[in-house]
């Protein structure tokens, strides 16, 4: 399962990419820092799944969804967020992603999920 | 005075004397006519008698005429004195506009001398763009036959140095006079530059107040947005990072001590974390930034009612019209609601707090309502009102209105409109 990784902030892209890493069948496929990297790199590798982080370097999460999602509706979109309130869940959830976690409080459930979804996903 | 009081005595006596005199005369003159035969003598006697008092009577006539013109001398010499001691210009003009009198303070004020301005049309002390107002208002106090008004009650009057380029703002009072059948009108003006200018200068030091004073809440919005910023982001992920590395540290351990102790330093970064989160919004809600005026009030709204256990709901009206507010706007606005709930807080007693939000007509329209004791009038000058002082001043600087007001049913509302 290929996993692309948009986030800014290079202290936590480690521990995600150490956390897929003990995930069997993922794989890191690539990562942005910011909205229009994260954008073309998508379009062009079609990754199974996408972690997101809402606030980039350079544009938003929700600048991404808006992008891609039109395009590539076959990619499963997680949030992995550092700003949580609902309104931002709701947003997230108009534009169509599949889960919407906080990156502090609900890191672990995140890595159930991909854990989860990996089972599922051919090799 | 004491011409008076002379006037008083000397004519009852004048009069009592002058009926004696009429009757010794008369029956002098019978008594002549009826003896004048007998005796020739005494009827030129009588004659001559009545010839001098005839003459004392016409010496007695000129007197008087020659005292009344010299009396209406004096008072006229004491008028012109007066108007001419006068610090405000004072000019008479005909009928035509040509002038007949002109003081002293007038030749002060229009720099020109009393002898060339006699005769001359008022014009020449108009500027030329007024003068066919001027007429037309002349005209018709003229028909009006008020005695007399302000002139220029809503505009500043202009006035005109002759023989020069130079105008003057002036405040002037115009009456009317009608004599033998002729009309007159009196001028009596001020030049007000120097008020004027103080008046300007006033105006000009609030406005650059008032914008040094926006300047200053903008710089400090700023900073608390960079703060907050820092604050979540920086600050943010990096207890984000030792969160995730201590639940992979977790993960790992089968002691069950350290394992303990490991959760309970989970706890401490959680709260850490929500800690964090809270400062920053406090300073700036990024979602104000991120998301908009809509969400960002919404959720203020929400979080208000949580914090202070006050039912609070917020409905918004917009159908679009928040979505590309200008920063300016958008914090004025969420201040204003963030203010003003904080208030509710603080000094109603509410137990419910509503705010709408509207988007008509190019404009913003913002309520706050509660149901709590009422802002009492005293409390909208006082000092802690100074919240309420700074939230009319930001308003006011984006162009918008503000009204703090009493409900019927008790509460406080307040109203706010600005152009989007």
């Amino acid at each position: 399962m290929q996993v692309f990784l948009v986030e800014d902030s290079a202290t936590i892209r480690e521990r995600v990419a150490a956390m897929l890493e003990a995930v069997p069948n993922a794989e890191l496929a690539g990562h942005a820092a910011d909205a229009d990297g994260a954008i073309r790199e998508i379009l062009a590798g079609a990754p199974d799944v996408v972690l997101l982080d809402i606030s980039l370097a350079g544009g938003s999460g929700f600048d991404v969804l808006r992008a891609v999602r039109p395009q590539a509706p076959q990619i499963d979109f997680y949030v992995l967020s550092n700003v949580s309130a609902y309104p931002y869940r709701q947003l997230a959830d108009t534009l169509g992603v599949r889960g919407f976690f906080d990156k502090s409080t609900e890191f672990e459930r995140v890595r159930e999920l991909i854990a989860e979804r990996a089972a599922r996903t051919p090799a | 005075m004491i011409s008076v009081k002379r006037k008083l005595v000397r004519r009852p006596v004048l009069f009592a004397a002058g009926a004696v005199l009429i009757g010794v005369l008369l029956f002098a003159n019978v008594v002549a006519f009826m003896r004048g035969l007998d005796a020739p003598w005494l009827l030129g006697i009588a004659l001559v008698v009545d010839m001098l008092v005839i003459g004392a009577g016409i010496v007695v006539a000129a007197r008087e005429v020659l005292v009344a013109e010299q009396r209406t001398e004096a008072s006229q010499e004491r008028l012109g004195a007066i108007v001419d001691s006068a610090m405000d210009a004072i000019i008479t003009t005909d009928e035509a506009q040509n002038i007949v009198l002109f003081n002293r303070a007038a030749e002060q004020l229009f720099r020109v001398r009393r002898e060339d301005m006699i005769g001359a049309p008022l014009d020449r002390l108009i500027p030329a763009r007024f003068s066919g107002a001027h007429h037309g208002h002349i005209e018709q106090f003229g028909r009006t036959g008020v005695t007399s008004r302000r002139m220029g009650d809503v505009t500043t009057l202009w006035a005109l140095r002759p023989g020069s380029e130079e105008e003057f703002p002036i405040e002037a009072s115009i009456s009317q006079a009608l004599e033998d059948g002729r009309r007159y009108f009196t001028v009596i003006l001020r030049d007000i530059s120097v008020r004027k200018q103080a008046e300007e200068a006033l105006l000009a030091s609030q406005r650059e107040l008032r914008e040094l004073s926006a300047r200053v809440l903008e710089a400090r919005e700023d900073e608390k947005s960079r703060i907050a910023r820092e604050l979540h982001d920086e600050l943010g992920q990096l207890l984000t990072a030792l969160k995730m590395d201590l639940s992979s540290l977790r993960e790992r351990l089968r002691d069950t001590e350290v394992a303990a102790k490991l959760d309970e330093m989970g706890r401490l970064l959680d709260q850490t974390v929500s800690s964090t989160r809270r400062i920053s919004a406090d300073l700036r809600p990024l979602m104000l930034d991120d998301l908009g005026l809509a969400d960002a009030a919404s959720w203020l709204v929400d979080d208000f009612g949580k914090r202070y256990g006050i039912a609070s709901r917020i409905e918004i009206n917009a159908d679009g019209g928040l979505e590309h507010l200008s920063k300016n706007v958008s914090t004025t606005v969420y201040r204003a609601i963030q203010e003003s709930l904080t208030n509710i807080a603080r000094h109603s007693g509410a137990r419910n707090a509503w705010v709408l939000v509207a988007a008509q007509d190019g404009n913003l329209e913002v309520e706050v309502e509660d149901d709590g004791r009422g802002i009492a009038p005293e409390d909208l000058a006082k000092a802690h009102s100074l919240g309420l002082r700074g939230m009319r001043e930001r308003i006011a600087y984006i162009g918008g209105a503000f009204e703090v007001a009493r409900t019927p049913r008790g509460g406080t509302r307040l109203r706010i409109k600005v152009p989007t």
